[in-house]
């Protein structure tokens, strides 16, 4: 019994050395111009291409295991669950059967795939202008008659009417656009850009090892 | 050379000693000043005896004694006893108050018997004492002063004018009278008679008496022949009985120097010797049966002839017969002499009274010799024929003269009230007028204190009433006053407190043993001391029921008790005991009228306290006390039923209250010649006294048995009788000697816990707070040993339980059913309807936009015009398009989701369009896995760019997904080869052909090969990893990305750059309505631009439909009234 703590410690170690080892081997390939560290970079994204694939996979399988569960407990979402099984196993089963380039499965995808998820699109877009209607029945906040003016004005800026566009409109769309947003976007794409290397450097430290162990 | 005796040993000593050589004790005494103030208050000085010529100034003929306080008054007296005073003042000027009172501390009482012990030596060296005086000079030094001449002052003979003179007048003469040490105006004040004089109120009432007794010369002719015989005859032959302290040896040679039975009457002479072998002083008893009263019949008894009396009754004393009993009783026989009377009627406590209150002359009559039985040689001075029989007996002790010398009671007596006429000098008989000259070299017994205090009375009262009184009854006047007056003063009146004799005010102090000492001297020597009545005190008639003796007399039990008690109580019980004493079978008849006027006015308690032998004596007083107060003056009858009346009062208490006189009373404290009786007893039981000086805390004489000091063959019935009933209670009365609970009342009353907390009260009850052990015992209010902590218990429990009524139960059940009612769910009464407002806007909505955007997508209507404006981004990626190399393939990126294809497909339509208008391979990629389908479908579906024929593996390739994420795409941005070495399309392409070499890849060898990429992408994390992993491996091949329209604001800044990362942009469906208007061609933009602006339209419409109502709606909910939600 005594074994299976020792062992998962070590594959704990063992895990964050490759992970810690890996990392810098990737970041000292963007840092220093080494043909044999750059190759070897490259074999590890390979890796890691690879192991993505497999990780797809991996989660679908786990997709389906889960799925298979709500089938098998049965249930209101047992039928959605059902459908949801059978149809990655077709498309998974056509894919691999066909190929992905096979009219079958392209079909599946054109005519399956791709209008229902337009069509969650859609039913957002619906949503979004309900939720829009009813913003200030429900929460008349400052900030909600913010949000509805600024989207108000965005919308009216973007689309263009019968008779024409209203330039003051499209001008304030495009402020709104370039700086407003643009200001918030490089707040989340600079807060983002922070997260990830703090992230990276607490994999590389070992601190943070989202492998486990 | 002169000896001193040693007032302890008794042993003789030079003059010239301070010390005695022998014990070590103090000779001289101490004696304290006295403040000029306190002159007043002094007693006339002791007139002493006549002056030795050779040695002191003739004194005066005549004229009242000087004043004791007269300062500055030349002493006559002997060099010695000046030296002495001087001394007395050096020593003792401190202990004067600043009111010019004395204090009765020790040395002054010491100084004070030392004071009169002193002028009895001085008068033992003046040999020639007044003859007269034999019978007052032990008792009272100052009373019966020799006066061979007759006064200036007619009427009073000179010693009894000393004691009454006027201040001024007794200034004058009182130094020719006086030693040295005894003129001067410090030791007047020290001897202790003088101490209690002056506190004593009585001296108010000698003021009192002062002014109705004027001197009155013409008196002179009243004194009885026998008694003017005898002052003639006094000064030279009759020592001074008080005088015997020079020669204690002597006196114990000639143990009992009574006088000669010729030379005194036969009623002196028949029982006298009894009394003085037995210790006891008879004199005592006649003195205390002899009442103040009595004696001052004499005044009135001088305006009548004295009558003829048989041969051994002076005169005078006939003169004093009552007229009541008609006939006098005979003698009395010879078992009931006198002395035998005295010894039976001694109780101690009216012995002691007898002291004080007796006059001189009584106490030289109770003494048989006038003098003290130690000084046998002024015994036989005495002319035998001067003096009544009864007086002459034998065996009369010294202390009988000294016991009437006790000041107080007879005094007051004596003194009568205010306005009576004083007594003519011609009353007082002529023994009395007879100065007492103690012989010169006769052993001269010590001056007793009653004697010293007679001589200090304050000059002004003295001289109120010189001439009234003789000088034996003068000097007494301020003992006896204040000894008397302070009875009733004690029980707790301020006045007469303050006015109380010092030895009675220090009941609490403790005598010093110099004092002791001292009395304890005088007492061997046979003079009176204050607490030389402890002796007695087993006799008093209170005490038969414990009567004293010797081995019942406790010393320590002697010591705790104070003496004042018992004179106190002697003082009260010698009013009437006097009486009875002196009308003994040896008294004059007159004196037994006395003593049973004075039976008749004693109360019934008393009398059956009397042992037997006193009521038989009493019966034999009858007749002279009735005639005795018929011949005293009025104003010392008014007196002694005054003082009879207090008396009586307080004797009662007094002898109640008195459990054990003797082992009360201490020594030092007792009058002279009880003190000197007891040490004398004492010594010749023990024999073994007279080595060791008396210890006034041990009496020796309460130590020796009685037997020892009195031959049981020579106690006379009475006394036996006494001893027999004595025995009985004496025991029974050592117990409870010391239980406070049997304290005098009086002495209850001097006790300032007693006022403070009386008896019965709560805080002093007995059993309350008081110790029981260790030595606090008996002690109340005291903090207990033990603490309380100790005294653990277990906590009394108590009842939880609240008392609740029912009204109370009520309420509690009304409470509960308003909360159970609050408490319970209403259920709802309607049922929620299935289709709600928000389901009906919904559908709406969903309808409305469907219809919006449907109908124009379905009817193809381009109603709606392009946006005229060209953004920039899009601007851009027009020029990029335009500005590619023919024939380079730009690399496009299927990044987006299906359910954007519509969107993607309508942004990115027009410029895929454009390339392929271009003819420029393309490669398509994708980091989605569905983004290989979505490419092919995009050249599939749009029909502009299914007309220009792009096929895979000729004009386009599309390599599929590239997997790994960021990873993946930086790994085909590194390597684009070994990343898709098979490609998506692989039906399209020829088996075994290499994909990197079809058109659209050939060439490329990696990313920066490709003329530019086009990321097609609705996810920012997509397009971050473009431009972060792809973009800087680009080099010069722009990036350009077409995104949705919600993803382009967070693409800009990549865009807006100063070096773009992304080069150009194209956002949505306007941006590809945008792009197609530059390009001018119309596209699937257009194709969804009416359903698009309807469907923005519509959702603007929405929002501000929904906005107003909203707005509306809240405005309404403001104009409403508040409703509370209880009435709801």
């Amino acid at each position: 019994m005594m074994r299976l703590p020792i062992l998962s410690r070590a594959l704990s170690i063992v895990s964050a050395a490759i992970a810690i080892s890996t990392g810098i081997v990737v970041t000292l390939g963007f840092f220093v111009n080494f043909a044999e560290l750059a190759n070897l970079r490259l074999i590890f994204l390979e890796w890691a291409v690879l192991l993505a694939a497999i990780a797809l996979l991996v989660g679908l399988v786990n997709l389906l295991r889960v799925h298979l569960n709500k089938v098998r407990d049965g249930g209101a979402t047992a039928f959605y669950s059902f459908v949801l099984v059978v149809g990655m196993i077709a498309t998974f089963g056509l894919g691999m059967f066909f190929g992905p380039d096979h009219p079958i499965p392209l079909w599946i995808f054109n005519n399956i795939q791709i209008p229902v998820e337009t069509a969650l699109m859609a039913i957002l877009a619906v949503s979004l202008a309900y939720a829009s209607a009813r913003l200030l029945h429900r929460r008349a906040t400052v900030f909600a008659v913010v949000f509805l003016v600024t989207t108000l004005f965005v919308l009216l800026g973007t689309g263009s009417y019968p008779w024409g566009e209203i330039t003051l409109l499209v001008e304030l769309k495009s402020w709104i656009s370039r700086v407003p947003a643009t200001a918030g976007a490089r707040g989340i794409l600079l807060g983002v850009a922070l997260g990830t290397i703090a992230t990276g450097l607490r994999v590389l430290m070992g601190v943070d090892r989202p492998y486990g162990g | 050379m002169n000896e001193i005796r040693c007032p302890m040993c008794g042993k003789p000593n030079p003059d010239d000693r301070e010390e005695c050589r022998y014990c070590g004790a103090r000779l001289i005494p101490l004696v304290a000043s006295q403040a000029p103030e306190e002159a007043e208050y002094r007693p006339p000085p002791v007139p002493t005896e006549p002056e030795p010529p050779a040695e002191e100034p003739a004194a005066p003929p005549a004229g009242p004694p000087p004043p004791a306080a007269s300062p500055g008054a030349p002493a006559p007296q002997d060099d010695w006893l000046s030296a002495l005073r001087h001394e007395g003042d050096e020593d003792d000027d401190s202990s004067f108050g600043d009111t010019g009172e004395l204090h009765m501390d020790d040395d002054e009482e010491d100084a004070e018997s030392a004071g009169w012990l002193s002028r009895i030596e001085g008068e033992e060296e003046e040999a020639p004492a007044p003859t007269e005086d034999y019978l007052s000079a032990p008792a009272q030094p100052g009373g019966l002063q020799p006066d061979p001449e007759p006064s200036a002052e007619e009427g009073l003979p000179d010693w009894l004018e000393s004691g009454l003179e006027p201040e001024d007048t007794a200034g004058e003469k009182a130094p020719d009278r006086r030693p040295d040490w005894d003129a001067e105006p410090g030791f007047e004040d020290v001897p202790s008679d003088a101490l209690e004089t002056r506190d004593i109120p009585g001296l108010s009432f000698r003021e009192e008496a002062g002014p109705a007794q004027p001197p009155d010369d013409s008196s002179e002719g009243d004194v009885p022949d026998w008694l003017k015989q005898i002052r003639s005859e006094a000064p030279s032959d009759q020592p001074v009985p008080g005088e015997e302290t020079p020669a204690p040896a002597a006196a114990e040679s000639t143990p009992e120097p009574a006088p000669e039975p010729e030379d005194l009457p036969e009623w002196l002479t028949r029982p006298g010797g009894d009394q003085e072998e037995a210790g006891i002083p008879p004199d005592g008893l006649e003195t205390r049966d002899i009442p103040g009263p009595s004696f001052p019949a004499e005044p009135q008894a001088a305006d009548e002839p004295p009558p003829a009396e048989p041969a051994d009754v002076p005169d005078w004393l006939q003169n004093l017969e009552p007229p009541r009993p008609p006939a006098p009783e005979p003698p009395v026989p010879e078992e009931e002499s006198p002395g035998g009377l005295d010894t039976q009627e001694i109780p101690t406590l009216a012995f002691e009274a007898d002291q004080e209150e007796s006059p001189e002359w009584l106490k030289g009559i109770d003494d048989g010799t006038g003098q003290p039985p130690e000084a046998p040689e002024p015994a036989a001075a005495v002319p035998p024929t001067d003096l009544p029989d009864w007086m002459t007996q034998e065996g009369l002790p010294a202390e009988g003269l000294e016991t009437r010398d006790i000041p107080g009671l007879s005094f007051r007596e004596e003194a009568g009230p205010p306005g009576e006429e004083p007594p003519a000098a011609g009353d007082v008989p002529d023994w009395l007028e007879q100065p007492e000259p103690p012989g010169e070299g006769e052993a001269e017994p010590a001056v007793p204190p009653e004697q010293e205090m007679g001589a200090e009375l304050p000059a002004d009262e003295a001289g109120a009433a010189p001439a009234e009184l003789p000088d034996w009854l003068a000097e007494q006047v301020p003992t006896d006053a204040v000894e008397t007056l302070d009875i009733p003063g004690l029980s707790g009146d301020e006045e007469a407190e303050a006015a109380a004799p010092d030895w009675l005010r220090g009941v609490d102090t403790p005598a010093s043993e110099e004092t002791a000492a001292l009395e304890g001297a005088a007492a061997a020597a046979g003079f009176p001391q204050p607490g030389s009545f402890d002796d007695l005190e087993g006799e008093t008639p209170e005490e038969t029921e414990q009567p004293w003796s010797p081995a019942q007399a406790e010393p320590e039990a002697a010591d705790d008790v104070p003496s004042e008690a018992f004179e106190t109580k002697d003082l009260s019980g010698m009013a009437f005991d006097e009486e009875g004493v002196v009308e003994r079978a040896d008294t004059p008849e007159w004196l037994k009228e006395v003593k049973s006027e004075r039976i008749g006015a004693r109360p019934e308690a008393e009398d059956a306290e009397e042992p037997e032998w006193m009521e038989a004596g009493e019966t034999d007083r009858e007749g002279p006390v009735s005639m005795g107060r018929e011949d005293l003056p009025a104003w010392l009858r008014g007196l002694q039923e005054v003082q009879e009346e207090a008396i009586s009062d307080v004797e009662d208490e007094l002898l109640e209250d008195i459990d054990s006189p003797v082992a009360e009373t201490p020594e030092e404290e007792l009058p002279g010649w009880l003190a000197e009786l007891r040490a004398k007893t004492g010594a010749e039981a023990a024999g073994v006294e007279e080595t060791e000086p008396p210890s006034p805390a041990e009496p020796d004489i309460e130590t020796q048995p009685e037997e020892e000091v009195i031959t049981p063959g020579e106690l006379p019935n009475w006394v036996s009788q006494m001893r027999q009933e004595a025995g009985k209670p004496e025991s029974a009365a050592e117990e409870p000697e010391l239980e406070p609970a049997e304290l005098p009342g009086w002495l209850r009353a001097m006790r300032p816990v007693d006022a403070v907390e009386p008896a019965g009260t709560p805080g002093a009850g007995a059993g309350q707070d008081m110790e029981g052990v260790g030595p606090l015992a008996g002690l109340s209010g005291i903090l207990p040993a033990e603490p309380e902590i100790t005294q653990t218990g277990t906590p009394a429990t108590f009842s939880m339980r609240v008392g609740v009524s029912k009204s109370q139960y009520d309420h509690v059940a009304l409470l509960k059913e308003l909360i159970k009612d609050e408490a319970e769910v209403e259920p709802q009464t309607r049922p929620e309807p299935i289709i709600q407002t928000h389901h009906i806007l919904r559908w709406a909505i969903a309808l409305v936009l469907i219809l919006a955007v449907g109908i124009p997508a379905l009817a193809g209507l381009e109603s709606t015009p392009g946006p005229e404006l060209v953004p920039p981004e899009t601007l851009a990626v027009g020029n990029l398009v335009g500005s590619l190399t023919q024939g380079r393939t730009v690399l496009v990126s299927f990044d987006y989701q299906p359910g954007l294809s519509a969107e993607m497909e309508a942004a990115g339509a027009a410029m895929i369009d454009h390339l392929m208008l271009l003819g420029t391979p393309m490669t398509l990629v994708s980091t989605s896995p569905t983004g290989p389908a979505l490419a092919e479908r995009f050249f599939a579906s749009a029909p502009e760019l299914r007309a220009h024929g792009y096929t895979h593996g000729e004009q386009y390739v599309n390599l599929g997904y590239i997997p790994g994420g960021a990873a993946g795409l930086l790994n085909f941005a590194l390597s684009p080869r070994r990343i898709f070495p098979i490609p998506f399309n692989l039906a399209g392409l020829p088996e075994g052909s290499n994909v990197w070499a079809t058109p659209p890849l050939q060439g490329v060898q990696q990313l920066s090969d490709f003329e530019m990429v086009v990321v097609l992408t609705d996810d920012l994390n997509s397009a971050r990893a473009w431009i972060e992993q792809v973009e800087p491996l680009l080099g010069q091949t722009p990036l350009v990305l077409i995104t949705s329209a919600q993803t382009s604001p967070l693409l800009m800044p990549y865009y807006e750059n100063d070096t773009p990362q992304v080069e150009g942009l194209i956002s949505g469906v306007p941006g590809g309505m945008t792009y197609e208007r530059l390009t001018g061609r119309s596209g699937q933009a257009r194709r969804y631009w009416d359903a698009f602006n309807n469907g923005l339209m519509l959702v603007n419409l929405l929002i501000l439909v929904g906005g107003a109502l909203s707005v509306g709606l809240f405005l309404i909910r403001l104009r409403e009234p508040v409703v509370p939600e209880e009435s709801a």
